[in-house]
């Protein structure tokens, strides 16, 4: 396969140097947009939408995780590609 | 994680019922939750018209979607609060969602009813944003539900609402309240039936519904409510569904099992037997809560003058 077409998130970037050997990796950070809040982040590459939640410190049961039209659970990958929507879900006040 | 009833790929998973759903199943799954709801404490009757109470909220217009879905005939009511961006984002999305969908909606303005915001209410009385803003819509609610010949009023008020609210009310041993924590509290004293079909799902599973139909809701939070307890509360019980996956659910429901047993109607929670001197909606005093909290709101605070208060003359004692 070649470079152009691995959209791996996990993709090594190759720096030319000595012998061709990979010097560094620069993975894709994720794009992410808190809908309640309208904040707009950027957060070092998670695989998947657990780890992302772990990292915003973020309670699964309490957002939806939305990317591309489609809603995400836990243990679902994430594109990098695309920016990922956090919808939290709680909210509260008055008693009727 | 695949579907647990058609095995394609799922787009919730309920962990207190260990299980997966995709969309076609997910909505199947949460119309019968509906479904058993209104069965269950025996919401409707056939022929009732019912008034949904609508914030432009996620639970509010997916249960006025569900509804309508169920063949019910439902009103919607909305009460603008007045708190600036918000409730104007709030009246925007809930006449568009209406509008959309050919659905009748009222809409009411809490300035017009009082004379003031929900923020200056709040500000002037002293009160807690929260606890201004139930008192108005308890009110307004059960006088638009008369007004427009309604027989029940329904509110989006889910499992989360309900288990956060049961644990703050026990927590402060809140017995009145505590009595009439139910999901349907019957017709009473000129006071409407009310019932809360959403009971039996979450705030997740709600806003899923929601999104999963393209039901355009606000989702910022009131910015009056950001230190309510009620948010506080559940956080604390999510914390224990995290641990404990169906603590929740097992918490709310093993209340409702127990509560007449435990909590009886008591003489203090008798409906009302009277009629506010003021606005003639039904209350347990002279002049009702809602007129009282409007007074405070006055020019002349203090006053609790009616037309029936005999005017006492004070005369110097001649003798």
């Amino acid at each position: 396969m070649s470079e152009s077409k691995d959209q791996s998130p996990e993709r090594t970037n190759w720096v030319p140097g000595e012998g061709n050997v990979p010097r560094h990796r620069v993975p894709t950070p994720i794009k992410v947009f808190n809908a309640q809040t309208g904040e707009h982040l950027e957060v070092p590459f998670q695989k998947r939408v657990s780890t992302l939640l772990l990292k915003l410190g973020m309670d699964p049961e309490t957002v939806l995780v939305i990317q591309k039209d489609s809603l995400l659970l836990p243990g679902d990958s994430i594109d990098p590609q695309f920016e990922v929507e956090i919808r939290p879900v709680i909210s509260g006040g008055s008693e009727q | 994680m695949n579907c647990r009833v058609c095995k394609k790929k799922a787009v919730i998973a309920i962990p207190r019922h260990n299980t997966a759903f995709c969309a076609d199943c997910f909505d199947k799954y949460l119309m019968d939750q509906v479904r058993k709801t209104i069965k269950e404490f025996r919401m409707f009757s056939p022929d009732d018209r019912i008034l949904l109470a609508v914030s432009g909220g996620k639970d509010s217009l997916a249960l006025w979607d569900i509804l309508t879905r169920l063949e019910l005939d439902v009103l919607g009511y909305h009460l603008d609060l007045g708190i600036s961006e918000y409730s104007k984002e709030s009246t925007e999305k809930t006449r568009l969602f209406a509008e959309k969908r050919g659905y009748r909606l009222i809409v009411e303005e809490i300035e017009s009813e009082t004379g003031a915001t929900l923020p200056v209410i709040a500000e002037s009385t002293k009160r807690p944003p929260c606890s201004a803003c139930g008192l108005s819509k308890r009110h307004l609610f059960n006088r638009a539900a008369r007004q427009y010949d309604c027989q029940v009023l329904a509110t989006g008020h889910n499992m989360d609402d309900e288990a956060s609210r049961l644990l703050g009310n026990i927590l402060h041993w809140q017995d009145g309240y505590l009595e009439k924590q139910f999901p349907a509290l019957p017709a009473e004293g000129g006071l409407i039936r009310k019932v809360k079909p959403l009971n039996r799902l979450t705030e997740k599973e709600m806003a899923a519904y929601a999104y999963l139909n393209g039901i355009d809701y606000v989702i910022r939070e009131c910015p009056m409510s950001a230190d309510a307890k009620q948010i506080f509360y559940k956080k604390i019980l999510n914390d224990i569904e995290k641990e404990s996956p169906g603590t929740k659910q097992f918490f709310y429901f093993g209340f409702l099992e127990r509560s007449q047993k435990m909590f009886p109607l008591s003489k203090e929670t008798s409906p009302p037997s009277e009629n506010c001197k003021m606005c003639h909606e039904p209350c347990y005093t002279d002049i009702c809560s809602f007129c009282r909290l409007k007074m405070k709101l006055s020019p002349f605070p203090e006053s609790s003058e009616t037309e029936d208060t005999p005017i006492t003359f004070i005369t110097p004692n001649i003798s």
